[in-house]
């Protein structure tokens, strides 16, 4: 049975392997080179702790069952294998292990420093409780692109990427491309990701910052360099007139019942900046910061009871009447 | 007593002759026998330009005349004897709050704009002030709470025998100046997006100017010409947006490279910020005939947190030379790129002819809120010289070539807090007038002595409420006092003499063809100096802080009289009107901080103050 | 009273009777004018007829002081801050540290005017903001004159206007 522990417990621990991929979140899966070389690193840390870990079984097995029946008591001259055993296990074999380890893990750190440090950063992305602020710096012919929980990418090269926060401590993690870096109030810090393949990856915030934390998602999404260029010139253009009288009545809704007082829709006089730009609310894929998917039916939920859906956060629950509800939504929905 | 025919006949002649004189209008007859220069002439005289008729004793606008040099060729008044001045009669206007009217005198009778609620009196000077009429707009109160700066109002103006002034709910208001009855009123903007008034309007010939305030609420700043016959609009400039909005089209030649890019009034802000890009006119505005042409200045930037409008902004905190009959810009300049301390570009802009560089050539003067006081050419809109009139360290010096201020990294508020900038948000000189002797060649500087720390946090816009996101305490500046009176020579770009005050020197000032300049401090007291050696010749205490603009005028009895109202307030005032900067040194952005001694010193008030010499013997 | 008599009189009394009741003005039934429900919210002290009562609209968040910092994350976002300073000194706006109140310091009275606005400049916040916002709001505002001086001001502070 005991001869048989070892194996059982490889068997217990191959679960752990096969990776949790979904949702284009796993440090296991990594598709960028930042997250490639986190994951570079822990694998050879974990062959290097395996490795250990087996070695230091495989004595404990050999001290426990090579039990010695002998009568006589042991001399002294047995106990000067413990003495070598400790110099070589607990002095040369860490050595041996842990400072390779440590050059590793230093070069990877080098390796993660944001590149072009003198370049502006391309997105500066400020953190509330609980949602995320996207802001791309604009070019010196063109007016900013400012959006809410989603970060679009070119693929194949490095983004930098700017951390701010107004209120208090978050962390910017996307595990499939990048390490965890935190949004410190009153400083401001600089990362960068890149993704080698298209596709949407999903981001959190790493560090607790209050009641909805664990309801504070975005997504990045990676796009080949026109497309991102195509988003982007979309991203400039001011929010639609409304054209019929739905959407028109939705829009007089957004002006006329608080809305207008914590967002803003580039193009209308709404431009206050306590709440998420909605401008093209309408593109997005996801909802109150990853968690709901961007349905009409999920923003008419949202809409009418935030508090029931994310309790606490700070968007208040406004009483609107049905016909409002729907008119607001058809003209939320043009918002594209 | 003889009737001797030829004597009869000598004095029915002299009599003749003396009537013709004095009934050919308010002419000042005398002249001190050692003036060298007078005020009329032409370019190659002193300074003011040729449009300047000899001084008809009155003061039809609140800059004295179109080059704004706020100076009087009066000069019953002068250095010798304006010890003797006393008080000839006063007015209370029944409203307290800050009085930064200049009254206005035209054909015997005296104009007065109070603070909202914006009344309008007439005091006939016949009759030793005596009230003719008065005209009450019916200002909306609820203008009140758009008002940053307390309720304010710099004045009205008198052109073709109607009086012109704004109210606090922006809308302007033409009154026969004989009867006092209302001619046209016409609202110009809306309380509910932030706008208000308090701007003294321009009248040149048949248009009326008038500019919007509310640079702190997110307005979008402009300008209108109206018809000064029946209000209609001719014509309105934006601050900012498309070149459409702001006028811009084939005459626009600014003089520095950079300004000719199209459409910066959008490509200079982020997304759609310039539609609360504020550029509020709410100062001065000169006129120059030869060119026909206004100069004016536009206000800070919404918003003064820099960091929620990356651009250079234009074209906040510049200076437009606009058509008068179209209003097409002709040039502008930024006196402030992105502007990072709250440095509206508003004040006046002093038109005078100057040796130049070896020859005479037709300048604008400018003591500019951000501390430089600018020579510029106003033709071309070139800065030709731009020198530190105070202490200055937001910015090192303004570099000619290009036109632009070479910054300090270290004053920049952009998403920090910045330490004892100099100077504070209300600038060296904020919009208090400052005038120009032609006889001295100097200008005469009441401004401000003041630095501050600053922080641009988080702003919400939210119509019609405050639109400021900045954290400012504000404290004396280097030496200790926060205000200064000063002389500045322009073409030798230096100060010739100063006079230290307590408090900033908010009020405006007139210097006149006696040498004698006057002004007003906040601490209670109406003063007057030499105008050539700044030696304090009279004071007198009056009932209120005074932040008013002192005027000169000959009265029906060819008496020199000179006017000031008091009645503390204002931005700087605000910590005698009942706010409690102890529990909150932000409030009044910073300013009420660095005045919590001035309840000390005075309460409100609302007083008009006239002075003349004693009667007997004063000529 | 002869039948004769009597078919007059009665003829006299139904045409009074429809003579009555020509007056279409409806009448208005109920009690004294009110405010909200019986709780009248006054903002004046001087109350007619002799009574000293102002009623008052409770502040459902009474007592609870964490919404003090919720209210006072409201009252920086909607503005309250940049006319009524960040801790109330005053400035556009009068101050709200002191406890000189020109529409009422009572929960109630503050309520009202932020959602009705007031004459000389405070605007009407109703139906932008919802109720417990506002309520947030009063809450934080009450917090803020907490620690006032009662006696009326000096030189070295000074009363609101």
């Amino acid at each position: 049975m005991l001869a048989r522990a070892p194996a059982i417990l490889l068997a217990a621990s191959l679960p752990i392997f096969s990776g949790c991929s979904q949702n284009g979140q796993s440090v296991l899966h990594p598709t960028g080179p930042g997250a490639d070389r986190i994951a570079d690193l822990w694998w050879i840390m974990l062959a290097a702790a395996t490795g250990v870990f087996l070695l230091v079984l495989a004595v404990l097995v050999r001290a426990l069952s090579h039990r010695s029946h002998r009568a006589e008591p042991r001399t002294v001259s047995h106990d000067e294998a413990p003495t070598r055993w400790i110099l070589a296990g607990g002095v040369a074999l860490p050595t041996i292990v842990l400072i390779p380890l440590l050059i590793l893990t230093l070069k990877t750190l080098a390796g993660l420093t944001p590149p072009g440090s003198d370049a502006a950063p391309e997105v500066v992305i400020t953190g509330y409780q609980w949602w995320w602020d996207v802001q791309y710096t604009a070019p010196s012919d063109a007016g900013g692109v400012r959006t809410a929980n989603e970060i679009h990418i070119p693929v194949g090269r490095p983004v930098r990427v700017q951390l701010r926060s107004e209120d208090v401590i978050h962390s910017f993690w996307v595990p499939s491309l990048q390490g965890k870096l935190d949004l410190v109030p009153g400083q401001v810090n600089t990362t960068w990701i890149q993704a080698d393949t298209p596709g949407v990856y999903r981001g959190e915030c790493a560090e607790y910052c209050g009641l909805q934390h664990a309801r504070m998602q975005f997504r990045v999404v990676a796009l080949s360099s026109s497309d991102f260029e195509a988003w982007l010139a979309s991203q400039r253009k001011p929010a639609p007139v409304p054209t019929d009288s739905v959407t028109t009545a939705g829009h007089a809704v957004f002006m006329l019942s608080g809305c207008s007082f914590c967002h803003t829709i580039q193009g209308t006089p709404a431009r206050a900046t306590a709440g998420p730009d909605l401008t093209h609310i309408a593109s997005r894929r996801t909802l109150a910061a990853g968690t709901l998917p961007n349905t009409r039916g999920h923003l008419a939920g949202w809409i009418g009871n935030p508090q029931a859906i994310k309790p606490g956060s700070l968007m208040p629950r406004i009483p609107l009447r049905p016909e409002e509800l729907h008119a607001l939504l058809a003209y939320l929905g043009t918002l594209r | 007593m003889v009737s001797n025919p030829f004597v009869r006949t000598v004095r029915l002649a002299g009599s003749l002759v003396i009537l013709g004189l004095v009934g050919c209008g308010k002419r000042d007859a005398e002249s001190t026998p050692d003036a060298v220069e007078t005020a009329s002439g032409g370019p190659q005289d002193s300074g003011v330009p040729a449009a300047a008729a000899p001084d008809d004793g009155e003061w039809r606008i609140a800059a004295k005349d179109f080059a704004s040099t706020r100076y009087s060729s009066l000069n019953q008044i002068t250095a010798a004897n304006v010890a003797r001045l006393q008080p000839a009669f006063t007015f209370s206007t029944g409203v307290l709050r800050g009085h930064e009217a200049a009254p206005i005198v035209a054909g015997n009778t005296m104009y007065v704009v109070t603070p909202h609620p914006n009344i309008l009196y007439a005091l006939d000077l016949t009759r030793n002030g005596a009230l003719k009429w008065k005209y009450e707009p019916g200002t909306a109160r609820a203008a009140r709470g758009v008002a940053c700066c307390d309720v304010v109002n710099r004045g009205a103006a008198y052109a073709d025998g109607r009086v012109f002034f704004n109210t606090l709910d922006v809308h302007t208001v033409a009154v026969d100046a004989e009867s006092g009855k209302q001619l046209w009123k016409v609202k110009l903007g809306e309380i509910n997006q932030g706008e208000s008034i308090t701007m003294a309007p321009l009248v040149v010939d048949d248009k009326v100017y008038v500019g919007n305030s509310g640079g702190e609420f997110g307005v979008r700043g402009w300008i209108t010409a109206l018809d000064a016959a029946d209000g209609k609009i001719v014509w309105r400039a934006y601050s900012t947006g498309p070149d459409e909005d702001v006028l811009i089209g084939a005459r626009f030649k600014p003089f520095y490279a950079a300004d000719r890019a199209p459409n910066l009034g959008v490509t200079t802000w982020w997304g759609d910020q310039w539609r609360i890009g504020g550029g509020a006119v709410w100062g001065w505005i000169s006129y120059d005939q030869s060119m026909n042409a206004i100069f004016y200045g536009t206000s800070n930037p919404g918003s003064w947190n820099p960091a929620l409008r990356p651009g250079d902004n234009k074209w906040a905190s510049s200076i437009f030379a606009r058509d008068a009959d179209t209003g097409e810009a002709l040039w502008a300049y930024q006196w402030t790129p992105h502007d990072e301390h709250d440095f509206d570009g508003i004040n006046e802009n002093i038109l005078v002819e100057l040796p130049w560089g070896g020859r005479s050539r037709r300048l604008l003067l400018r003591p500019e809120r951000n501390g430089f006081l600018y020579v510029m050419d106003r033709a071309t809109g070139e800065v030709l010289a731009a020198d530190p009139f105070g202490p200055v360290n937001w910015a090192t010096s303004i570099d000619l070539k290009t036109g632009r201020p070479i910054l300090n990294p270290e004053k920049s508020t952009e998403n920090r807090q910045a330490r004892n900038v100099c100077p504070a948000a209300p600038g060296m000189k904020d919009w208090q007038p400052a005038a120009f002797s032609p006889r001295t060649r100097l200008l005469y500087l009441p401004h401000n002595n003041l630095c501050m720390d600053y922080k641009g946090v988080e702003a919400n816009y939210i119509a019609g409420t405050p639109y400021v996101g900045a954290e400012v305490r504000m404290f004396a500046g280097p030496g200790g006092h926060r205000g200064v009176f000063a002389a500045w020579d322009p073409v030798a770009r230096r100060k010739v003499w100063e006079i230290r005050e307590r408090f900033p020197v908010w009020s405006g000032t007139v210097v006149t063809a006696g040498d004698v300049a006057f002004y007003g401090t906040m601490d209670r007291w109406f003063k007057a100096v030499n105008a050539r050696t700044g030696e304090l010749l009279w004071q007198f205490q009056v009932g209120s802080g005074i932040i008013g603009q002192p005027i000169t005028y000959l009265g029906p009895d060819g008496r020199q009289y000179v006017a000031i109202l008091s009645g503390v307030g204002g931005w700087a005032g605000a910590a005698a009107l009942g706010i409690m900067p102890q529990a909150d040194p932000f409030i009044a952005l910073g300013f009420a901080d660095a005045m919590k001694d001035l309840p000390k010193y005075t309460a409100e008030g609302g007083t008009l103050h006239v002075f003349a010499l004693p009667q007997d013997g004063s000529r | 009273m002869t039948s004769r008599g009597a078919g007059l009189w009665s003829g006299l009394v139904l045409l009074t009777g429809f003579a009555c009741n020509r007056d279409s003005r409806p009448v208005v039934t109920g009690g004294p004018a009110d405010g909200i429900g019986r709780a009248v919210v006054r903002t004046s002290e001087l109350v007619a007829g002799g009574r000293t009562d102002h009623g008052s609209l409770r502040n459902p968040y009474e007592g609870q002081k964490n919404v003090r910092a919720e209210g006072e994350r409201f009252y920086g976002w909607f503005n309250c801050a940049g006319c009524h300073g960040a801790a109330g000194g005053g400035g556009i706006g009068p101050p709200l540290a002191d406890k000189d109140w020109i529409y009422g310091g009572d929960p109630g009275q503050v309520f009202l005017s932020i959602v009705q606005g007031r004459p000389n400049g405070m605007p009407s916040f109703g139906g932008q903001i919802p109720d417990d916002q506002v309520w947030k709001i009063v809450a934080f505002v009450s917090s803020l004159s907490e620690h006032a001086a009662s006696e009326s001001g000096t030189t070295e502070g000074s009363r609101a206007r």
